[in-house]
C-alpha cells in the first residue's frame, strides 16, 4: 500500500522511465514514487533492470524517454543527495585504507583542500560511524573488516556525505544472516531519521519481514507497493517466469524444494 | 675509514647531480607507486615507459634534452591512456599492450634511422644517473616539485577516484578531469625517472618501494611517505654500487629495492612469529 502523501515531495517519482544500453531496452516505461522514509526491496531477475535503475536514479545512464525526480530535480543536478552502496563485486577490498579515510571520502566534495583533520569533519566521521555502530573499528584497515561491516562503512560514507536517499546493490550477497540482520536494524534506525532506503535484493523469504514496500522489476515494474499483497502468483511468474514455482510458498522453511525429511 | 667510502664520492661534482637526481626518483615514483600498486596499474606503469621512447628519440634528434624531452611525451601518453581506458572496446590492457609496444618499436626504428644520435641504447634501458648534466638537475628538481606538490595538493580526489570511481561521481567529483590529472602526473613521474632507473626497470622503483611499506603501515598517507623513504634509501644504495662496481644505476637501484622488500618482509614475518 502506497503511504499517504505527505508536505514533502516523493524523493524518488519515476514517470514512464526507459533506459537503452547498446541496441537494448533495459528499463521499458518505468514508473513509480516513493515516499519519504520508506525501505524499499528491490527484487527481479539478474539482467532484469536493477542496477541499472539505480544507475538511472543515480544520473549515470542516460534517459531515453521519460523522466527520474530526486526531490524534484533532475538526477544530474540532484548529486550528493544520494549515497550508493556498491556491490561487492564492484570492489578492490584490498585497497590501503582505514574505516575513517573511507568515511572521510564522503565529505571529500565539501571540504577545502588539506582540511582532513578539522575537529568538525572528524565529528562528521565519528557520527556517522556510530549509526552504523561501527566506531570502534574506526582506525582498522578495510580489508580486515567482514563483508557485512564493509557494507556499513560504505553506508556511514553516505551519511556522512549528508544523502537523504540511500541506494544497496545486493547488500546482502556473501553477508551471513546475523550480519544481515544487523544491517536491517541500521537500515530501520536510518529510515527512523527520514532517510529513504532503495535495497536490491534476491532474498524473498525475508522479505516481507525486512521491508515497508517492494518494488518488482524485470524490464518494466511488475508490481510496487506491499510485499504481502505485491507477492502474487501472477507477478512471481512475470518476474522469475518458469522458475517461479520454487518461491511459491515464500516463507521460511518452506522453499518449494522437495527435501527429503 | 670506512666511513671516507660513504663521502669520498661526493668530492666530484657529478656525483652531487646523480644524488639530487637520485633522491627525486626515490621520493617521487614510491608517491605515486602508492597509487599504481593499489589500483593495479603496474602493466600501465610499464607501458608508459616504454612508450616514451619515439617521444625521448624525437626530443635527442632535435637537441632537446631527455628531461625536456619527456615533459610532451609523458603528457601525450597520459591522455591517450586516459581516452583508451574510458573508450577502449577490445579491452583496456589489450588496447595498451598493442599501442604501447608498437610505440616501442617505433622507437628503436627511429633510433636506428638516425644513428648519429649520440645515445647508448643500453644506458636508456637500463639507466645511466652517472651521466646528468647540471641542466638535468635543475629539470628534475622542477619537475619533481611540480609532481609532489600536485600529489600532495590533490591527495584526497586521487584517493577519492582510486578507491571508488562511482561514488566519486556520484559524489559530484570530475572523476575524468582528475583521472586526466593523475595520469599525467604519473607519467611525468615514470618518463622523467628514465635517465636514472632506465625503462625497463622504472617499474622496479614505482612499484617494489611501495610495496614494501604497504606491508609496514595502515593508513595509504603513511603508506606514500614510507614508500619514498624506502625509495630515498633503495636510490641512494644504487648510486653507491653504480659508483663502486660500475654497475648500471637501473639496476643497481631495483636490486636495493627489492632488499629492502625483503628485509621488511622478513621482519614483520619474524615480528609476528614472535608476538
Amino acid at each position: 500500500m502506497m503511504r499517504t502523501s505527505q508536505n514533502n515531495p516523493c524523493p524518488i517519482v519515476s514517470k514512464g522511465c526507459c533506459v537503452q544500453l547498446g541496441n537494448e531496452l533495459i528499463l521499458d516505461d518505468v514508473s513509480f514514487s516513493i515516499n519519504e522514509g520508506n525501505l524499499v526491496g528491490v527484487v527481479g531477475p539478474n539482467g532484469g533492470g536493477k542496477t541499472t535503475l539505480f544507475n538511472a536514479i543515480l544520473g549515470l545512464v542516460p534517459i531515453a524517454h521519460g523522466s527520474i525526480k530526486i526531490n524534484g530535480v533532475d538526477p544530474k543536478k540532484a548529486k550528493g543527495l544520494i549515497g550508493y552502496v556498491p556491490q561487492r563485486e564492484e570492489f578492490n577490498w584490498k585497497f590501503h585504507v582505514t574505516v575513517r579515510q573511507v568515511v572521510q571520502m564522503g565529505i571529500t566534495k565539501n571540504t577545502s583542500f588539506f582540511s582532513f583533520t578539522s575537529k568538525h569533519n572528524q565529528e562528521i566521521i565519528e557520527q556517522s560511524l556510530g549509526k552504523v555502530a561501527l566506531l570502534d573499528r574506526i582506525d582498522d584497515r578495510l580489508e580486515d573488516l567482514s563483508e557485512g561491516q564493509r557494507q556499513r562503512v560504505f553506508l556511514a560514507k553516505t551519511l556522512a556525505q549528508g544523502a537523504n536517499i540511500l541506494l544497496l546493490d545486493e547488500a546482502f550477497s556473501g553477508v551471513d544472516i546475523g550480519s544481515q540482520e544487523t544491517l536491517v536494524d541500521v537500515l530501520r534506525n536510518l529510515k527512523n531519521d527520514g532517510k529513504t532506503i532503495l535495497m536490491a535484493t534476491h532474498d524473498l523469504n525475508t522479505i516481507s519481514e525486512r521491508f515497508d514496500e517492494i518494488l518488482c522489476l524485470n524490464r518494466h515494474c511488475c508490481a510496487y507497493g506491499d510485499p504481502g499483497k505485491v507477492l502474487t502468483k501472477e507477478i512471481m511468474i512475470e518476474l522469475y517466469g518458469s522458475h517461479s514455482s520454487m518461491f511459491k510458498d515464500h516463507t521460511l522453511g518452506k522453499h518449494g524444494h522437495n527435501d527429503v525429511d | 675509514m670506512w666511513i671516507e667510502y660513504i663521502y669520498e664520492p661526493f668530492s666530484y661534482s657529478f656525483m652531487i647531480r646523480s644524488l639530487i637526481v637520485a633522491v627525486s626518483v626515490g621520493v617521487i615514483l614510491p608517491l605515486l607507486g602508492s597509487y599504481v600498486i593499489n589500483r593495479n596499474l603496474g602493466f600501465m606503469g610499464d607501458a608508459m615507459a616504454h612508450a616514451s621512447l619515439p617521444g625521448l628519440a624525437f626530443g635527442l634528434l632535435i637537441g632537446a634534452s631527455i628531461f625536456i624531452a619527456a615533459i610532451p611525451t609523458a603528457i601525450v601518453i597520459a591522455l591517450v591512456l586516459g581516452y583508451l581506458i574510458n573508450r577502449s572496446k577490445i579491452g583496456e590492457d589489450t588496447a595498451i599492450g598493442i599501442i604501447f609496444s608498437s610505440l616501442f618499436a617505433l622507437g628503436f626504428i627511429i633510433l636506428s634511422i638516425y644513428d648519429h644520435i649520440l645515445l647508448s641504447v643500453e644506458d636508456l634501458l637500463l639507466g645511466q644517473i652517472l651521466a646528468v648534466s647540471s641542466f638535468d638537475v635543475w629539470a628534475t628538481l622542477i619537475l619533481s616539485t611540480v609532481i609532489v606538490i600536485t600529489t600532495l595538493f590533490l591527495y584526497k580526489q586521487f584517493l577519492f577516484i582510486s578507491f571508488d570511481p562511482k561514488g566519486a561521481k556520484i559524489s559530484g567529483l570530475n572523476v575524468r578531469l582528475f583521472d586526466n590529472i593523475f595520469l599525467v602526473v604519473l607519467s611525468l613521474s615514470i618518463i622523467s625517472s628514465i635517465q636514472s632507473v632506465g625503462i625497463i626497470l622504472v617499474l622496479s622503483m614505482l612499484i617494489t618501494p611501495a610495496a614494501a611499506s604497504k606491508l609496514t603501515t595502515k593508513t595509504f598517507s603513511a603508506a606514500m611517505i614510507t614508500g619514498s623513504a624506502f625509495g630515498v634509501i633503495a636510490s641512494i644504495s644504487g648510486l653507491y654500487l653504480s659508483y663502486y662496481l660500475d654497475f648500471p644505476s637501473g639496476p643497481s637501484m631495483a636490486l636495493a629495492a627489492t632488499s629492502i622488500f625483503i628485509i621488511v618482509w622478513l621482519a614483520k614475518r619474524s615480528f609476528r612469529y614472535a608476538s
